[in-house]
């Protein structure tokens, strides 16, 4: 049996996105794994276990216990899972097809999401700071995520030649996918022009090359590959999965070309069975522009400095050969630390997304990274028949 | 110093008043005397940053703490528009600098935005010795 082949991903939950005053992290984690276990033509009483990751944006432990009593579950396997950013959600799905494989528990549900618009302890600011990361980085203002992205494309475009109008073309491709997309925070189209209009947060990044903060959260049900063929959609499995980490603090930063992030790609594949021509659809991480581009280039969908020429000639967009971020991403659609970058996935894979689906779609890749481009995984996902 | 906030945010003081750790205290006090010392293994015979207990690539714990030269070359550098906390002044400029002795350090630029990515900085140590954040200017001649 090839790995991750004994479990696959039954059903899917995303809530709706925005501000939601009305909401704790709790109210939502709970929400999308309410969804997921539905969609899944699920109940409370299949659920024997759970994977989430408590909110960036305030302090909280043991928040696995606190949802899987909320939920009115006694799960056999119950855990929070820090794998860094758009990393966790892999990494839980990871979790819960080995949890599932084991027979440590027969249906295992994975969920991220937080009131990170309203929600803040720190208002203004991204996520809460941790004493163990910060003595040489905030003191010296580089405060919050725009800051360090700042640092990273400011290099890029100096090492590569990468310019504003290649980041605007990461950022309104993203905005014309949200904009087919009812459940994307920011919907309107933008041009150059106002994009080099729009409000400078640290150079050169404006605050149209930053993702969307939001309230929401999304989840995704596990079951074993025999369970799955008994329930209402097509399961979709993990075909390969492979990770790296490079760094935490931003003075380790290697240089793009040392960051495993090609190399990460081709693991995942080669697992897989699939060349990276065989990717149908990429969901590839996009806290800013920046990311989207390094990605790219470093994944091999286009050579080192000329992400941004591949995103201008249209290579990101619904109708070409493999669109990428179909949903609108961390920059339109919203931030949710990367969890409807796999549910997208898994929907595009399922078809019927209507006119932002992929024809035909068999397989998908799912690119993340956490930290400031210190560590990465990259999951291929693939439809059963 | 500024006591952590209690809900594990940060000081009411700002990030400035963020906690230093004992084990870098070196490094602080060789910027707030006029010198940059960076910590030294021993052992495998390099610089090592950010400091720590025992040296990142051989895990000897035979560190010693070494004054080393102020020039550099810019390796990132962003000007940043918006006070992501209340106890930042915008405009201000932070870069990575390259120094020649080995390191990557994070520092101000001063003047904001006077440099570009390679070029070439020199160390100025801070003139509030209650911040002492490192400094960078463009070098003399550069």
């Amino acid at each position: 049996m090839r790995a991750f082949g004994g479990a696959a991903v039954v059903g899917v939950g995303e809530t709706r996105l925005g501000k939601r005053p009305d909401r704790t992290t709790l109210d939502l984690q709970a929400e999308a794994v309410r969804l997921a276990v539905a969609d899944a033509g699920l109940g409370p009483g299949d659920v024997d276990g759970l994977f989430n990751l408590g909110p960036y944006s305030r302090p909280a432990q043991m928040f696995a216990m606190t949802l899987a009593e909320h939920l009115g579950l006694q799960p056999g396997v119950v855990a929070s899972l820090d794998a860094g950013g758009t990393l966790s959600p892999m990494m839980m799905v990871a979790n819960a097809v080995w949890a599932v494989e084991t027979g440590m528990c027969s249906v295992a549900v994975c969920t991220f999401g937080e009131a990170a618009a309203t929600g803040r302890v720190v208002p203004g600011r991204g996520w809460t700071s941790t004493a163990d990361t910060i003595e040489f980085e905030e003191p010296f203002g580089v405060v919050g995520n725009v800051v360090p992205y700042a640092l990273m494309a400011s290099r890029h475009m100096a090492e590569f030649g990468t310019t504003d109008e290649a980041l605007y073309a990461v950022a309104a491709s993203a905005r014309r996918h949200a904009a087919r997309n009812p459940n994307a925070a920011r919907r309107e189209p933008f041009t150059l022009e106002e994009y080099r209009a729009s409000r400078m947060i640290a150079t050169p990044l404006r605050v149209l090359d930053c993702s969307t903060m939001v309230d929401g959260a999304g989840a995704v049900v596990v079951t074993s590959a025999q369970r799955a063929r008994h329930l209402p959609h097509r399961p979709v499995t993990v075909l390969g999965l492979a990770a790296r980490m490079s760094h935490r603090n931003l003075n380790q930063f290697p240089g793009f070309d040392e960051l495993g992030i090609g190399a990460v790609g081709e693991r995942a594949l080669k697992m897989a069975g699939v060349t990276l021509a065989d990717v149908d659809v990429a969901e590839i991480h996009d806290a800013f522009t920046i990311s989207t581009l390094v990605f790219l280039e470093e994944l091999g969908f286009c050579r080192r400095g000329e992400g941004g020429a591949y995103a201008r000639e249209g290579h990101l967009d619904l109708g070409a050969r493999c669109p990428v971020n179909t949903h609108g991403g961390l920059l339109s659609q919203g931030h949710v630390a990367g969890f409807f970058h796999l549910t997208e996935a898994v929907k595009q894979l399922r078809g019927g997304e209507g006119d932002r689906q992929v024809p035909g779609a068999e397989v998908a890749m799912v690119a993340g990274g956490g930290g400031i481009f210190g560590v990465t995984a990259v999951m291929v996902l693939g439809r059963e028949p | 110093m500024n006591a952590p906030a209690p809900d594990g945010g940060v000081p009411d003081g700002g990030v400035a008043g963020l906690a230093r750790s004992a084990v870098s205290q070196p490094f602080w006090d060789g910027l707030a005397s006029g010198e940059l010392r960076l910590p030294y293994c021993t052992r495998c015979a390099g610089l090592f940053f950010h400091p720590r207990l025992a040296c990142p690539r051989c895990w000897s714990e035979d560190i010693e703490w070494r004054p080393v030269p102020t020039a550099g070359t810019v390796y990132a550098v962003t000007v940043v528009h918006v006070a992501f906390d209340p106890s930042l002044e915008v405009p201000y400029s932070v870069a990575l600098v390259d120094l020649d002795a080995g390191v990557r350090l994070p520092g101000r630029i001063e003047p904001v935005d006077s440099l570009a990515v390679g070029d070439r900085v020199e160390l100025s140590f801070a003139a509030d010795p209650a911040v002492d954040l490192p400094v960078f200017r463009p070098a003399a001649g550069g």
